[in-house]
């Protein structure tokens, strides 16, 4: 048993097997290019990523250099050549009620 | 006419199949070039497909490696850093590849002066693929040996523990070995904390300013004092928390290898002494628990006092009855005595006992070493341990002790740990609150008016007590040129939040302390330095109901 097509069947048979060809290939297309976007984003993150490696890298190595600098040794070596501060004793402290009573406000001034 | 039929009928079909021919190969040329052009957009979609659809591993190798470190840091109670882990440089050879062995050792010791030139060569004339020619380089050294450009030297990236602080806290933060495994101090109680995964660092409980402030003093107090070593302790009496804990010499964790194996040893922890009189007012403290005697009665310490055959000795033997807190004050060991046989021995070991004195302290940290304990603990060891003879302890141990005593009579297991908020130290009960009121009063009296003067900084009202315990003899019986001296205190006295402990090891008279070396002259004065300076540092140190009575005087 044969099947046969008028003229203008085929003509739209042929029309949508091409149609679902564009589409296929266009959908491929899309893809690779969605796939290639998608790529490039990920190349961007590992850079991301890797810069960001570097950067903790680097300031753990400046945290370490802050530490070591702020030795209490080194600060105070730099105190005694520099400043000559020393420790504040309690009896040299005042609370804010203190210093109402010893500078009081004078009227006028 | 039928030539002519004839001639033109042939050229029709020459030109009939010329037209046919030339139509027929434009077909087939079409045709090919269609099957061409389809075979390659079909070769095209396919490989688009088999990329897009298929392709997805294969070009995620060469991803940034993570950040290999894989040991969180530790710092003080403030965020300063104590250790952390760098990237470090490890310089290697390809002894193939080195084109002058010779020229190359001479450039790299130029260099890296602490280099053996001979040694160098040797390894970079090896017949080997690979040598190692120094380990943990830091950047910049790894800069300068790259700069010099020559062939065959390489370098591979290795973590490092890097102690930015040196020697300060050296014994409480301990060190790692070569595998970055901690072997010593908060590195190894803490291991299993820091190698997690993207462990958080971990803070602990020490105030880095007061642990300077510590060790400066006790390095001081070992050069005036000649002593072999000196340590000391810090200590929050309510939480538990060592604020510093120092013990000199020390060493530079940086450094573990290299260290002289003295200085490794925390004697604040690991070193047991009889601590001598710094175990009275615990003694005081069990007798008013006990109900066997009470403030007002006097004690004829004035007398000669023999137990079992042995007459208990005074320094400075009173010439009065005194109180029991007379007898704190001028450190009557007699007093002291006929105390301790009232509470008994069986009492004296569970109080003891309780106050964590009879076993290791049991705090995070793998340094902590047991106390001697007298196996025969009869009446006479009854006697000397009550003025701590007899019974070795740690200065951490004894100081966990006396805070617990201080602490309204809760006794909390010192950490190393900073204290959470959320939870709450948990301590037991050692003493009634009332006796820890009086023991307060009573330690204060040991500074204004006793033994301990030398410790009294104003404002911040210093309780204490000072011991000297002669070592024993290797003959038998005490050595009383072989001295260990100690202080122990505790700050403010209107609400004590710091007890603190300093202990010196064989210190000699010095011109200043006319002949004596003895704790008052010695370990108090220490002390008091050491709290002049962190008391204005440390929260809750000042004695605020001292400086108003002492403002209330003053003012007119």
């Amino acid at each position: 048993m044969s099947v046969s097509y008028s003229g203008s069947a085929r003509a739209s048979r042929r029309m949508s097997w091409f149609l679902l060809f564009l589409i296929g290939v266009a959908l491929t297309v899309t893809l690779y290019f969605v796939k290639t976007h998608a790529q490039s984003a990920k190349r961007d993150v590992r850079d991301l990523k890797r810069a960001i490696a570097a950067e903790e890298v680097a300031v753990r190595v400046l945290r370490a250099e802050l530490a070591y600098l702020k030795n209490p040794e080194r600060l105070s070596d730099l105190n005694k050549s520099h400043l000559g501060l020393e420790p504040v004793l309690p009896t040299q402290e005042r609370s804010g009620q203190d210093i109402e009573t010893l500078f009081p406000l004078v009227e006028g001034e | 006419m039928s030539e002519l039929r004839a001639f033109q009928n042939q050229q029709t079909l020459t030109l009939e199949d010329e037209e046919y021919q030339t139509v027929t190969e434009g077909r087939i040329r079409i045709r090919i070039g269609v099957v061409a052009f389809v075979f390659m957009l079909v070769i095209a979609i396919v490989r688009l497909a088999e990329i897009s659809l298929f392709s997805s591993s294969e070009h995620q190798q060469n991803l940034p490696q993570a950040l290999k470190i894989k040991r969180a840091d530790l710092t003080d109670r403030n965020g300063e850093l104590l250790a952390t882990t760098l990237e470090s440089y490890s310089l290697y050879a390809e002894p193939r590849r080195v084109w002058n062995p010779r020229e190359t050792a001479e450039a790299l010791v130029k260099l890296r002066p602490h280099l053996n030139r001979e040694k160098l060569q040797k390894k970079l004339e090896m017949d080997r693929s690979f040598v190692w020619l120094e380990r943990g380089l830091t950047p910049k050294a790894r800069q300068a040996v790259f700069g010099l450009g020559l062939p065959g030297l390489a370098f591979r990236k290795e973590p490092k523990r890097v102690y930015p602080r040196e020697n300060l806290a050296s014994h409480m933060v301990g060190f790692t070995n070569v595998d970055m495994v901690g072997v010593a101090g908060a590195e190894r109680a803490f291991n299993s904390d820091l190698i997690a995964d993207d462990a958080p660092s971990v803070a602990l409980s020490l105030d880095l300013r007061v642990q300077f402030a510590l060790a400066d003093e006790l390095v001081k107090a070992r050069e005036t004092f000649a002593a072999l070593d000196a340590s000391g302790v810090v200590l929050d009496i309510r939480t538990g928390e060592i604020i510093a804990m120092a013990s000199v010499p020390n060493f530079n964790p940086n450094n573990p290898d290299t260290t002289l194996p003295e200085t490794l040893f925390n004697h604040a922890a690991m070193s047991t002494y009889d601590l001598g009189s710094v175990f009275k007012p615990l003694t005081m403290a069990m007798a008013l628990e006990d109900g066997v005697a009470n403030k007002s009665e006097l004690f004829d310490v004035q007398k000669p006092y023999k137990v079992r055959h042995k007459f208990i000795r005074d320094d400075h033997p009173s010439k009065v009855p005194l109180n029991i807190s007379g007898v704190l004050a001028e450190s009557s060991n007699r007093g002291t005595a006929m105390i301790a046989q009232r509470i008994g021995a069986e009492r004296q070991q569970d109080h003891l006992r309780n106050l964590g004195l009879l076993s290791r302290v049991d705090y995070e940290l793998a340094e902590s070493a047991k106390p001697q304990v007298q196996k025969n603990w009869g009446e006479m060891a009854t006697v000397t341990v009550s003025y701590g003879h007899g019974l070795s302890v740690t200065p951490l141990a004894l100081t966990a002790a006396i805070a617990g005593m201080l602490n309204d009579g809760v006794y909390v297991t010192p950490t190393v740990r900073k204290h959470s908020v959320v939870s709450p130290a948990v301590g037991r009960r050692v003493f009634r609150s009332e006796v820890s009121e009086d023991m307060k009063d009573m330690m204060r009296f040991v500074v204004t008016d006793g033994t301990g003067s030398k410790a009294d900084i104003p404002g911040y009202g210093v309780m204490g007590k000072t011991g000297t315990a002669e070592k024993p003899s290797k003959e038998g019986g005490y050595d009383e040129r072989r001295l260990v001296t100690s202080f122990v205190a505790a700050f403010p006295h209107s609400d004590p939040r710091y007890a603190m402990i300093v202990t010196l090891d064989e210190p000699k008279a010095i011109e200043g302390t006319h002949g004596y070396a003895t704790a008052g002259w010695n370990a108090a004065p220490v002390a008091g330095q050491v709290i002049r300076r962190i008391g204005p540092i440390l929260p809750g140190a000042r004695d605020n109901s001292q400086l108003a009575a002492a403002e209330t005087a003053v003012t007119p």
